[in-house]
């Protein structure tokens, strides 16, 4: 079943949103090249100390998570209103994989977006004066890396396919708003992790369990949720 | 396969839907069985509760009260919403589809072969006529060798020559031990093919006439006309 609906997601990717897809993957590399010019314009002592290029991109492509949501909604948005969802659904029996299958997938997507070029300014940042990874920011980023930032997105997507399933004429509303929540956290992501203090530590470590707990209660709620309230938004 | 019984029961349920205004009752409280090897067209006017009723049995929707069996996991549907995602290729569909439910996909491809839509495998769905959608449907919902068939309005739309490659397909699930619920307000090919006759009026189940008792489709106006008080 997991194989089924991983390989409908791809093929509706590259089928209809391969051009947001293919934008979004530009994008970030355009970001992460940007970046890396302008650090080695700047010279490493014009970097707020504890801020490194990575957290400035961690933040920038942390922004244009939702915009490539919002671009691939309408495939959903399709499947939603021909009635294709509840086909599925009574194979399926229940919404927790179409809903959970679709924010893994989208997620995935985007994550893995951001760990390619993440990679590439690492690399590439060795070679730059402004290092890409700030000497002694390694640990702070990975946990950035691995943990925030996936849980962010995963709970920005699972958001908006829950809204897409459920309460689709409210589901690009939504979407507007977590883009403009991308910008709450945009402009705290750096203050929070920008300097290695004790606070700022159980800041950052505060905010990845809180994240962990709303993702393990938005998926237990999925998780339990039965196909009438999807059959009847359509 | 349940031997002697049957493969789907409802027992007095009812449907009613809570709206923004008033709520709405759709089934009150309907009762009938779907023993093997039997065709029932279950026939009535628009918003009888017959597409209800499909829903209920495909677990889509809940009913308000009643008991709901379904005694086997092959269960084959075709919905009056389409299945096919329209931007993929009619191969892609089916790939998925057969991959869902665990069937090999050349098993796939005999299944449009039944409904002569095996030649249309590289073509985009959303480029096929209402006609070709439906048989497409038809053989989605026949992938798993499904036992229970709950089709809600597969005639809609087709052409005769169509509606007999239907009414071929469905005689040959039901000689092979399917039970078919067939939704419908086509009561030509319904009297053709069904073994027993379901009238539903405003949610109720206002009769239930064997096959036998109908002679013709004129016949079966006829007691449609009585059932349903026109």
């Amino acid at each position: 079943m997991f194989r089924a609906l991983l390989f409908r997601e791809v093929r509706l990717l590259v089928a209809s949103s391969w051009m947001p897809a293919t934008l979004m993957f530009v994008s970030y590399g355009g970001f992460a090249a940007v970046l890396l010019l302008a650090g080695d314009a700047l010279g490493p002592g014009l970097i707020p100390n504890g801020v490194d290029l990575f957290t400035i991109f961690c933040a920038v492509s942390l922004g244009a998570g939702p915009l490539f949501l919002f671009m691939t909604a309408p495939t959903t948005m399709v499947e939603k209103s021909l009635g294709i969802a509840e086909n599925l659904l009574a194979y399926l029996r229940s919404p927790r994989w179409l809903i959970l299958g679709k924010a893994l997938f989208l997620g995935g997507v985007a994550y893995s977006f951001f760990l390619f070029w993440s990679a590439v300014g690492w690399v590439l940042g060795l070679f730059a004066s402004a290092r890409f990874v700030g000497s002694g920011l390694f640990a702070r980023d990975v946990v950035l890396a691995l943990l925030f930032y996936p849980l962010v997105l995963f709970f920005f997507t699972l958001v908006q396919v829950f809204f897409i399933y459920l309460f689709p004429q409210l589901a690009q509303l939504v979407n507007v708003l977590l883009f403009a929540a991308t910008f709450g956290i945009f402009s705290h992501i750096t203050e929070i992790a920008g300097s290695l203090t004790k606070a700022n530590v159980l800041a950052v470590g505060a905010a990845v369990a809180l994240l962990g707990c709303l993702n393990g209660l938005l998926v237990a709620f999925v998780r339990g949720l039965p196909c009438e309230p999807v059959v009847r938004s359509r | 396969m349940v031997p002697g019984g049957s493969l789907a029961e409802l027992r007095d349920v009812t449907k009613v839907f809570r709206g923004k205004k008033n709520p709405v009752q759709a089934l009150g409280g309907i009762s009938f069985s779907l023993a093997p090897g039997e065709l029932v067209g279950y026939l009535g006017p628009n918003g009888a509760g017959k597409t209800t009723t499909v829903r209920i049995l495909l677990g889509l929707l809940k009913p308000s009260s009643g008991t709901v069996m379904v005694r086997t996991q092959r269960v084959g549907f075709v919905l009056d919403v389409p299945s096919l995602y329209p931007q993929l290729s009619l191969r892609d569909n089916f790939r998925f589809y057969a991959r869902l439910l665990g069937v090999p996909f050349e098993a796939a491809v005999a299944k449009l072969e039944q409904v002569g839509m095996a030649g249309h495998l590289e073509e985009k769905v959303e480029t096929f006529s209402l006609g070709m959608k439906k048989r497409a449907e038809l053989a989605r919902a026949l992938l798993n060798e499904p036992e229970l068939l709950l089709l809600d309005e597969p005639a809609s739309g087709l052409d005769p020559e169509a509606q007999a490659a239907l009414r071929a397909v469905l005689e040959q699930q039901r000689a092979a031990g399917a039970a078919i619920l067939v939704t419908s307000h086509d009561l030509y090919n319904m009297q053709l093919v069904a073994t027993r006759f379901l009238f539903l009026k405003a949610g109720r189940i206002v009769g239930d006439v064997p096959a036998s008792e109908v002679t013709s489709s004129q016949t079966l106006e006829a007691l449609y006309r009585e059932r349903m008080g026109g």
